[in-house]
């Protein structure tokens, strides 16, 4: 799976009124407002106005008073309550569980993985630290306030010299140095278990180790059979010629095959079996060091070791690129089609999934990419591109062979192209080409040649912008491609920070379900405190879906029918259900359907109105990318952490307003 | 609380307890361990353990089923009850993972289904067949595609090793090793991939350690996993516990899959002989032959050996598959409608026994069964005078109210076998009644083993055998994979040659066999040939052609029945006018008004 969401640039972010931090105080004064109104108008009915206005005082002030007065010595005091009666209740099991998951990790981690990286951090992340952390966190914050309240310590609590503010910022606080420890330890065990588990090394199987023999044998006859041929071979010569007749026997060199030696015929196999897998390999014996094919979403050096016997031997290393942290310099996407028109999106080739656009082979379609900030100091070498194209036949073509494609660099301003890069589409795996600065040519109209001198004067704009193009060279054949599927690959970060920030990103969701827990627990009891804060879960965890279904229902403009969700609103959708009738069957016709429709309308508002109010926890899922081997862009990672702070205060605060309303803390 | 109501709820908590604590004994007496001690015969019973042996009577406890898996075992317990809630979230990740293309979240996700749902078979059904099929076409490279089939034919090895009852799961992996491997349009690779055991992901020796290089064809594997299959339904049916699919569909298996296996051979014999070719030069060149008219000797030699010993392998395969499709006919028994257990290969001898019984009722009948035929047609014909020019009208030129009074003639004059046994003399009228019934039951017995026939396309099958183990047709086979081999290497006169003689054979089997010039599939490769032959020999084909039916039944779109036999090369005899219609295909006459009709026509 892919992060489907978009990765802010960091100052557009800042800068963006409807999305950025100013959205968000804004989103947060007006919050207050309304809760305060609400509140009013509930006290005016109950009490009259003039209480009710002295009652709203009173809870804003109050509040307000609370928090400036905020003392840590007192939160801390509750804190550390908060984790002995947490470790009291054997808050310690959850890491023993976690420790019996990792034992038996290996029972649900499917062998021959294409990319086993991501399933160990799927699992390890997603599935253990994550759902054992959230759980725990999720029932000692709903039960805990309420418990209080049941145990009567509430009373205690209250006697002493503590504010609410404080009681309910220690609980908030308390929990989280919990999960934070819980997930830091368990983070520790699975970075262990990580590089315990995916280290491996493979051989040449023995196939291949025949061939690079029978090539090495070859290619030294060779040279002594040219050397024959310019005249008598030195004793020594005649000696090595002597020694090699039996491995020429054995290997059945012929001599035409010593004749006809080309050194560009590279011994070609496979290595052993090894973690559930094995690699391609093209090994050139007299190379220093040679590299499997990437697969599995990894490949590996091979060293070249001379033996005192003067024998070569291929020793296969660890893996690289199996825990790595790839940075991105994405582009933007726009398409041709196959008329040369320009267009946002691709062919659809008819699945499903609508993440990828394709473009038509032999044709004029085309798709480019546009990247911003090509410089000369960011890319002193040149550029290192990788991409991950799908291929879609619609006819069988040569099926052991790939398709063909090209790939262009243009600068976007007077459009000057470089020479094609041909290349052999590997569907769905990560291709990379270094294109250096030098040596290279553009082509004209005519289709002319010329050598470019200077690089970034030829393809990169004024504006430091760079166009990469790709086009498919095989008639009746796509290719397909999403924006991130082609980038300017950068220097590595730490796999370590990266898997840190992934870290990061499930300890900011405890943040929100603990938050959530908390707020609810203040002012309802503990199993339906439970239940709001798994609908709050839930809601959150389908935010782009709740948002896709309005879009699609009622706010789909008319002509651009993009229905990703068909069926209508709640009622229609429940009408079809249980009518077994089709979510694209046309029902307005139906007198009852037309009913339902007018009722979802203001439902599916509500909808949207309280999924507006809600985190979209989904978003947090970061691990695909650290899985996938990219880096968390810091971005990112600094916007989601200033949401969920947003939405803890938010929560925080009314919590403590819902606290201050209950009898006990009056 | 007041004391009261504290009393009432200690009350009622002593009631709980108290109830449990009843309830505990009858599922403690009923859920314990069925104990055997040592003196125990092995059939008596455990005094204890009901739960446990009815379990064990009727083999639903784990471990009979099949190898108790702990992971999911302990993956069912951990969930309590909520396994439902959890297969049915597994199973919408594992379509979203297959939306979003996340191969290896599908793999897992099907992993722990595996594990909540080890004994459905429709699980492991369609998680093999997923990600055979539907998974493996989403990749580029055939090897990447070939692993992800295997990877779905494993589904089906883990669902055989907990499910060691259930016959389905062996013959449907049967099928797709057959099926998948061998029919995909990148068969030519996958069955290589397959028999060298690629990066041993199906494993031939965990699979099978006895099994030889040349038996891991991926036909000859499906054939045992068949057996396997036939085993265990074969147990299970002694046991009383019945097949869950069509028995003669899932029984077909075996033979059909030894006559792909030779069809398989014959479509490879080309690859055969280039590849012996290739091999052939490269020898001579390791022996030093430099000559070039000893070079092409020695590897024509080679070749012709090559050509020699794929004759003999397929002509084995062929017998083989003889034996096969003989041993299912005659001795695999199928339960009718009608309730007898009827052998599909026995349609013949009913044929016979019920001409024989046919020919006794018709010598009792006085005046033969034609006289009643006459009775009642001359009672229809007046009945309705204009009927007999009605008869004679062609069937296009009918209009339904002919059609309507046709029908009618036809019902006026059907003769059933009771009838003919009413007429005869009161004397000998047992007789005729009994030979009635075995007529009756001759009939209903052929109609249904015919309804058996039909699905398996078993007299086509049949033909087909019967024609491919026969000499002419091996060297037909053997003539076009020459010719092939001459013309990839522009021995256009050899090639020419080597048709000729091919089409000859082609001639005198499609004359011994005619069912086989109706096959679609047969005229369509034969056409290709011909026309291969007609760009060779750069000119229309000669007036003597053996294969003109061919060439009329493809270009001129005559039927197969319509078009006229060529005699055989060398022969000059008539040729036939038409193809006889074949006996097997001949329909059977309605239940209860049998073949009497036509049987007293002819008459």
């Amino acid at each position: 799976m892919v992060y489907q969401y978009d990765i802010p640039e960091l100052g557009q972010w800042i800068g963006n009124l409807s999305a950025g931090p100013a959205y968000y105080v804004f989103a947060l004064l007006m919050t207050l407002v309304v809760l305060g109104l609400i509140g009013f108008i509930i006290a005016l009915v109950r009490h009259g106005p003039a209480q009710a206005g002295e009652m709203t005082y009173k809870l804003f002030a109050g509040t307000f008073f609370d928090l400036v007065s905020l003392s840590p010595r007192r939160v801390w005091s509750v804190t550390r309550l908060v984790m002995l009666d947490a470790w009291r209740k054997r808050f310690w099991v959850v890491l023993v569980i976690y420790v019996i998951m990792l034992l038996f990790a290996g029972q649900y981690l499917a062998p021959n993985s294409q990319s086993p990286t991501k399933n160990s951090i799927s699992f390890l992340l997603s599935f253990c630290t994550r759902y054992l952390v959230l759980i725990v966190v999720l029932f000692m914050s709903v039960f805990s306030i309420p418990t209080d309240f049941k145990t009567k310590t509430i009373f205690t609590i209250t006697t002493k010299p503590l504010r609410i503010a404080e009681y309910v910022l220690g609980r908030i606080l308390g929990f989280m140095l919990l999960a934070t420890a819980a997930i830091v330890i368990m983070g520790l065990g699975g970075y262990l278990f990580l590089n315990r588990t995916l280290q491996h090394t493979h051989e040449l199987d023995e196939a291949l180790q025949k061939s690079i023999n029978r090539y090495l044998v070859t290619q030294e006859l060779n040279q002594l059979y040219v050397a024959s041929q310019q005249g008598e071979l030195k004793p020594d010569q005649v000696q090595r010629q002597t020694a090699l007749v039996k491995q020429q026997s054995e290997l059945k060199i012929t001599p035409d095959d010593i004749k006809n030696f080309s050194p560009q015929q590279l011994p070609t196999g496979e290595t052993t079996i090894d973690s559930g897998h094995s690699h391609r390999v093209t090994i050139d014996p007299n190379a220093e060091e040679n590299f499997t094919e990437f697969e599995f979403g990894h490949q590996h050096r091979i060293v070249t070791q001379t033996n005192s016997d003067g024998n070569k031997r291929f020793v296969i290393q660890e893996p690289e690129e199996l825990l790595r942290a790839r940075v991105q310099h994405v582009g933007t996407l726009r398409f041709k089609d196959i008329n040369g028109k320009d267009s946002d999106k691709g062919v659809n080739v008819g699945k499903e999934w609508r993440h990828r656009s394709y473009i038509t082979g032999n044709s004029l379609s085309e798709a480019i990419w546009t990247f911003e900030d090509i410089t000369r100091d960011r890319y002193p070498d040149g550029l290192f591109i990788e991409r991950t194209l799908r291929v879609f036949r619609t006819e069988q073509g040569i099926i052991d062979q790939p398709l063909e494609g090209e790939m262009i660099l243009r600068n976007p301003a007077n459009k000057v192209s470089s020479k094609p890069f041909p290349f052999k589409c590997k569907d769905s795996t990560i291709d990379s080409q270094f294109i250096p600065l030098t040596g290279l040519f553009k082509r004209d109209a005519k289709g002319q040649d010329e050598p470019v001198e200077d690089f970034f004067a030829t393809f990169v704009n004024e504006e430091h912008q760079l166009q990469v193009i790709i086009r498919c060279n095989a008639p009746r054949q796509y290719f397909g491609m999403a924006p991130r599927d082609l980038y300017l690959r950068q220097d590595d970060v730490s796999f370590a920070w990266n898997y840190i920030k992934g870290l990061i990103c499930i300890w900011l969701q405890t943040l929100l379900v603990c938050s959530c827990g908390v707020l609810f627990s203040t002012t309802v009891s503990s199993p339906i405190a439970l239940l709001a804060t798994v609908g709050f879960l839930i809601m959150g965890m389908y935010s782009q879906f709740n948002e896709e279904v309005f879009t699609a229902t009622l706010d789909q403009p008319q002509g651009t029918r993009v229905k990703n969700y068909v069926g209508g609103g709640p009622l229609e959708s429940f009408y079809r259900i249980v009518t077994q009738k089709g979510a694209i069957e046309n029902l307005d016709k139906e007198p009852l359907v037309k009913v339902l429709k007018l009722i979802d309308v203001p439902l599916l508002h509500f909808n949207r109105g309280v999924n507006k109010g809600i985190p979209n926890f989904d978003e947090y899922n970061t691990l695909t990318i650290v899985g996938q081997g990219f880096d968390i862009p810091n971005s990112l990672l600094i916007v989601l952490i200033f949401k969920a702070c947003y939405f803890a205060l938010i929560a925080f605060l009314i919590g403590i307003g819902l606290m201050r309303l209950r009898e006990v803390a009056k | 609380m007041s004391q009261a109501n504290r009393d009432r709820s200690f009350q009622r908590s002593l009631a709980y307890l108290a109830g449990m604590a009843v309830l505990l004994l009858p599922i403690s007496y009923l859920g314990q361990p069925a104990v055997k001690s040592s003196t125990m015969r092995a059939d008596e019973k455990s005094a204890i353990g009901v739960l446990a042996q009815l379990r064990e009577q009727h083999e639903l406890s784990a471990a009979s089923i099949g190898d108790i898996d702990p992971a999911g075992a302990t993956m069912q317990m951990v969930l309590l009850g909520g396994n439902g809630f959890a297969i049915n979230k597994l199973w919408n990740n594992l379509m979203e993972a297959q939306k979003t293309e996340d191969w290896d979240t599908v793999r897992l996700t099907a992993e722990q289904l595996t594990k909540l749902q080890p004994h459905f078979y429709k699980v492991w059904d369609y998680l093999a067949h997923n990600q055979s099929y539907n998974m493996s076409v989403e990749f580029d490279d055939y090897r990447a595609r070939y692993k992800m089939v295997i990877s779905g034919f494993n589904y089906y090895k883990q669902g055989i090793n907990v499910n060691k009852n259930e016959p389905r799961l062996p013959k449907q992996l049967g099928w797709y090793i057959g099926h998948k491997i061998g029919r995909a349009d990148e068969r030519r690779f996958y069955r290589k991939l397959f028999q060298n055991d690629w990066m041993k992901l199906y494993n031939h020796e965990e699979d099978n350690r006895d099994r030889t290089y040349e038996n891991r064809d991926n036909w000859l594997v499906a054939k045992e996993k068949y057996d396997y299959a036939y085993r265990i339904a074969d147990e299970q049916d002694l046991k009383g516990v019945k097949l869950k699919t069509t028995p003669s569909l899932f029984y077909k298996e075996y033979w059909q899959s030894q006559v792909n296996y030779a069809e398989a051979l014959v479509a490879s014999g080309q690859d055969y002989l280039n590849e012996e070719h290739a091999s052939a030069e490269q020898k001579a060149k390791e022996n030093g032959i430099t000559d070039n008219a000893e070079r092409n000797a020695y590897v024509a030699e080679q070749v012709r050996k090559r050509l020699d010993s794929w004759g003999e392998q397929t002509h084995a395969a062929w017998m083989l598959a003889d034996k096969d499709i003989s041993d299912f006919a005659m001795n695999r028994k199928f339960p009718t409608v009608n309730k007898w257990l009827v052998a599909i290969g026995q349609q013949e001898q009913l044929e016979q026994a019920k001409q024989q019984a046919l020919k006794e009722l018709d010598q009792l009948v006085p005046g033969g069964a034609g006289s009643i035929f006459k009775k009642l047609d001359t009672a229809a014909q007046a009945a309705d005078p204009g009927v007999a020019e009605l008869l004679q009208k062609p069937y296009e030129a009918r209009s339904p109210l002919d059609n309507e009074r046709i029908a009618a003639y036809e019902d006026a004059t059907k003769v059933t076998w009771q009838m003919l046994a009413d007429s005869v003399p009161d004397e000998q009228r047992t007789k005729a009644k009994q030979l009635a019934n075995e007529l009756r039951t001759y009939d209903e017995q052929t109609r249904e083993i015919q309804l058996l026939r039909d699905p398996l396309n078993y007299n086509y099958w049949r033909t087909l055998i019967d024609a491919e183990k026969t000499t002419a047709n091996l060297k037909a086979h053997e003539g076009l994979i020459l010719a092939k081999y001459y013309s990839s290497r522009g021995r256009m006169l050899e090639a020419a040659k080597a048709y000729e003689e091919a089409f000859c054979h082609w001639r005198e089997v499609l004359n011994d066999y005619p069912l086989l010039r109706r096959d679609s599939i047969t005229a369509d490769e034969l056409y290709e040939y011909v026309k291969e032959y007609k760009k060779i020999i750069a000119r229309d084909l000669p007036e003597d052609f053996p294969l003109s039916d061919v060439v009329l039944i493809m270009e001129q779109n005559v039927s197969a029945e319509a078009a006229p036999f060529p005699p055989k090369c060398g022969e000059k005899q008539p040729a036939k006018e038409a193809a006889k219609p074949m006996t097997e295909n001949k329909e059977s006459s309605p239940t209860t008004a049998p073949a009497a009709e036509d049987e007293a026509k002819k008459k």
